[in-house]
């Protein structure tokens, strides 16, 4: 019986648990009574194997055996109910996410431009005054510059007018001026060529959610492309 | 000691025994038991359950064996090792026993001379030890799947079959695990054994 098949065949152990055929068991014990590293493997797996059964017996190896401290704790109900809440207010975020993202991909803003344009819109009240600009690229990314005026937020809104019809192109909400300008991009491909508006509205923190004023609209012509 | 993992080099070392014991070389028997007391006294301990009756037994088998090869050689010279357990079996048997025990007479200078070396590796690593060394031995191994396959093998005896299929894993790497855990095992136990030996020479 040589090293291989006492390895292939599990012999030791079988030999350990007195599972061994007579045959096999006899070749066995003459192969190891003139080998003694091979004696030395049987009687350190011996002693492994009443290790393995004393730490059984006396309850210490379900420990052992048990997943880690990490993986108990995973199936503990403290971390089920933790894991609930985080379920539930990430769940909450990303339906806000969501909202936001319909929104921006309605508007096309999550695209990638390979160029922007500034475009400064500038409100003159009473006046009939248009603004016109050549119709950008499908790359090309608009920013309208306004003035803003003593609210909190804004809220831009984009109109095509077609005749008495205007047609909502997008809205972005929730606008902070910054040194007294409102920054509103537009993607290029949806300023089609025709008359549009800008409109303006604004709101105060402790306004009810759904409040806004309007205070300004803006004429906008693009024009075809030379 | 040499070590003889190839069966071939064993039968010819056995060989070489017997036609020295036939010749009267006395060294050759104190080789003799040398090179199997230790399996021979595991071997009987492993029936017996009994230390002192299994190292009797051993010093009684040595006596007899050495006695008779002294006169003629066995018929197998290749195969002394079943020789030896062959005796020492029928030795265990306590009806056998009693009457060897009273019927020997063999000169008994080899047996006593290598009577120290009976020993094992480890016999200085006690039980207490050996369970610390199992738990570091399972801690140690990363994957809960082979800390399955040491338990359900030693603690539950389960048949290597049977935990492949239950664990999902090949023939191969219940190998290879069970063959690397031993091994580390092993090497757990030669450490403590000389750190012990250590510590009995400082004191």
């Amino acid at each position: 019986m040589d090293r291989q098949y006492i390895r292939e065949h599990g012999v030791i152990e079988r030999y350990l648990r007195g599972a061994l055929t007579a045959d096999e068991e006899q070749a066995f014990e003459e192969a190891y009574l003139g080998d003694p590293d091979l004696l030395d493997q049987v009687q350190a797996a011996e002693r492994l194997r009443d290790g393995i059964k004393e730490l059984g017996r006396t309850g210490r190896l379900e420990q052992l055996r048990a997943p880690a401290r990490w993986r108990q704790w995973l199936a503990s109900p403290q971390y089920a109910v933790a894991a609930s809440v985080l379920l539930a207010v990430s769940l909450g975020f990303s339906a806000m996410l969501y909202v936001e993202n319909v929104d921006l991909r309605g508007t096309g803003l999550s695209q990638t431009f390979e160029r922007t344009r500034l475009v400064r819109l500038e409100a003159y009240r009473g006046n009939n005054n248009v603004t016109p600009i050549s119709a950008p690229e499908t790359d090309e990314r608009i920013v309208f510059a306004l003035d803003a005026v003593a609210y909190d937020t804004y809220r831009a809104t984009l109109l095509r007018r077609d005749g008495d019809q205007f047609e909502r192109i997008l809205t972005r909400a929730d606008l902070e001026a910054d040194d007294e300008t409102i920054l509103v991009g537009v993607p290029g491909r949806v300023l089609q060529p025709g008359a549009y508006e800008v409109l303006l509205e604004g709101r105060m923190n402790d306004w009810p959610a759904d409040r806004f004023e309007e205070f300004t609209r803006m004429d906008l012509r693009v024009l075809p492309r030379n | 000691m040499v070590e003889t993992p190839d069966p071939a080099l064993e039968a010819q070392i056995s060989a070489e025994l017997v036609k020295r014991i036939g010749l009267g070389d006395r060294r050759a028997e104190e080789e003799l038991v040398r090179r199997y007391q230790r399996g021979l006294i595991y071997l009987v301990q492993r029936r017996t359950r009994d230390p002192q009756l299994a190292l009797d037994i051993a010093q009684d088998t040595f006596r007899i064996a050495i006695e008779k090869l002294r006169q003629s050689p066995i018929e197998q010279v290749e195969r002394v090792g079943a020789f030896l357990r062959g005796t020492a079996l029928n030795l265990a048997s306590a009806d056998v026993r009693k009457h060897v025990r009273r019927g020997t007479t063999a000169d008994s200078d080899a047996v006593d001379a290598a009577a120290d070396d009976a020993a094992g590796p480890f016999d200085n690593v006690s039980r207490e030890q050996d369970k610390r060394l199992v738990r570091k031995l399972l801690d140690e191994l990363p994957v809960q799947r082979d800390r399955e396959i040491l338990i359900k093998t030693y603690l539950e005896d389960q048949d290597k079959s049977a935990i492949c299929e239950a664990l999902g894993v090949d023939s191969a790497h219940y190998n290879r695990v069970l063959f690397r855990a031993k091994e580390r095992f092993r090497e757990l136990l030669t450490t403590a054994a000389s750190q012990r030996g250590l510590k009995l020479v400082d004191s």
